[in-house]
């Protein structure tokens, strides 16, 4: 599955004043819950230890996170709480659609963000990254999808 | 009977995503199904489902755009 990078105008900055658009690797995947499912853009993050899902997603389809199951994230900006569920999660499109349930992490503060990560997404795909075309390969690898 | 069989060449080159104006940076976007067209936006994700909804859109994609002044190194708030 080939996705192009998602295009994003910007304010200058000292580092590149004459840059107005960053490219960032934002694919589409449905996330499926309790109350239904919706298609969300998310970031692939190779650095993140975890699959993150704002509290506004998790409202939208109807999953909570369990209070017993909580942790402490360490992002750019500092430690943040979360409480983990499980969602499905839907990637593709026709004859190369692929499902599957995931432990994710749901921040409770004020974040915004989808971020995915190696537990719960990357962990099932090997992934490449065309700097030059702006787009990114996700192929299946061998690791078992955990049924959703 | 014969198959036909799409190219799966990993070198295909995908159209370009539609550029995100800045003025949906900091907001939740409501993509159409085939992230060509903005529908709308707002503060809220239900602000976005809002604009979907008067677009007709029937498999809207949402998105939450980072501020336009900031670059990212590792997701923040």
């Amino acid at each position: 599955m080939n996705f192009p990078y998602g295009q994003y105008e910007v304010a200058p900055s000292t580092a590149d004043p004459d840059l107005t658009v960053v490219f960032r690797p934002v694919i589409p995947v449905r996330v499926i819950g309790p109350a239904g499912a919706a298609a969300f853009y998310g970031l692939l993050d190779t650095g993140a230890d975890q699959t993150v899902l704002p509290k506004a997603l998790a409202d939208l389809i109807g999953v909570t996170g369990n209070p017993a199951r909580a942790a402490t994230l360490l992002s750019a900006s500092g430690e943040m709480s979360v409480t983990y569920t499980n969602v499905a999660f839907e990637l593709g499109r026709g004859r190369g659609k692929v499902y599957w349930s995931a432990t994710v992490a749901i921040i409770e503060e004020a974040w915004q963000e989808v971020v995915l990560g190696h537990a719960g997404f990357l962990e099932y795909f090997d992934a490449t990254f065309f700097g030059v075309r702006r787009q990114v390969r996700l192929r299946r690898n061998t690791r078992p999808l955990p049924k959703s | 009977m014969s198959v036909q069989r799409q190219s799966q060449s990993p070198q295909r080159e995908q159209p370009p995503n539609t550029v995100v104006p800045v003025k949906y940076a900091g907001k939740w976007i409501a993509w159409n199904q085939d992230r060509t067209r903005i529908l709308g936006g707002g503060s809220t994700i239900q602000e976005a489902q809002a604009a979907a909804q008067a677009a007709g859109e029937a498999e809207p994609g949402y998105e939450w755009v980072p501020p336009a002044d900031r670059r990212i190194v590792g997701p923040s708030r």
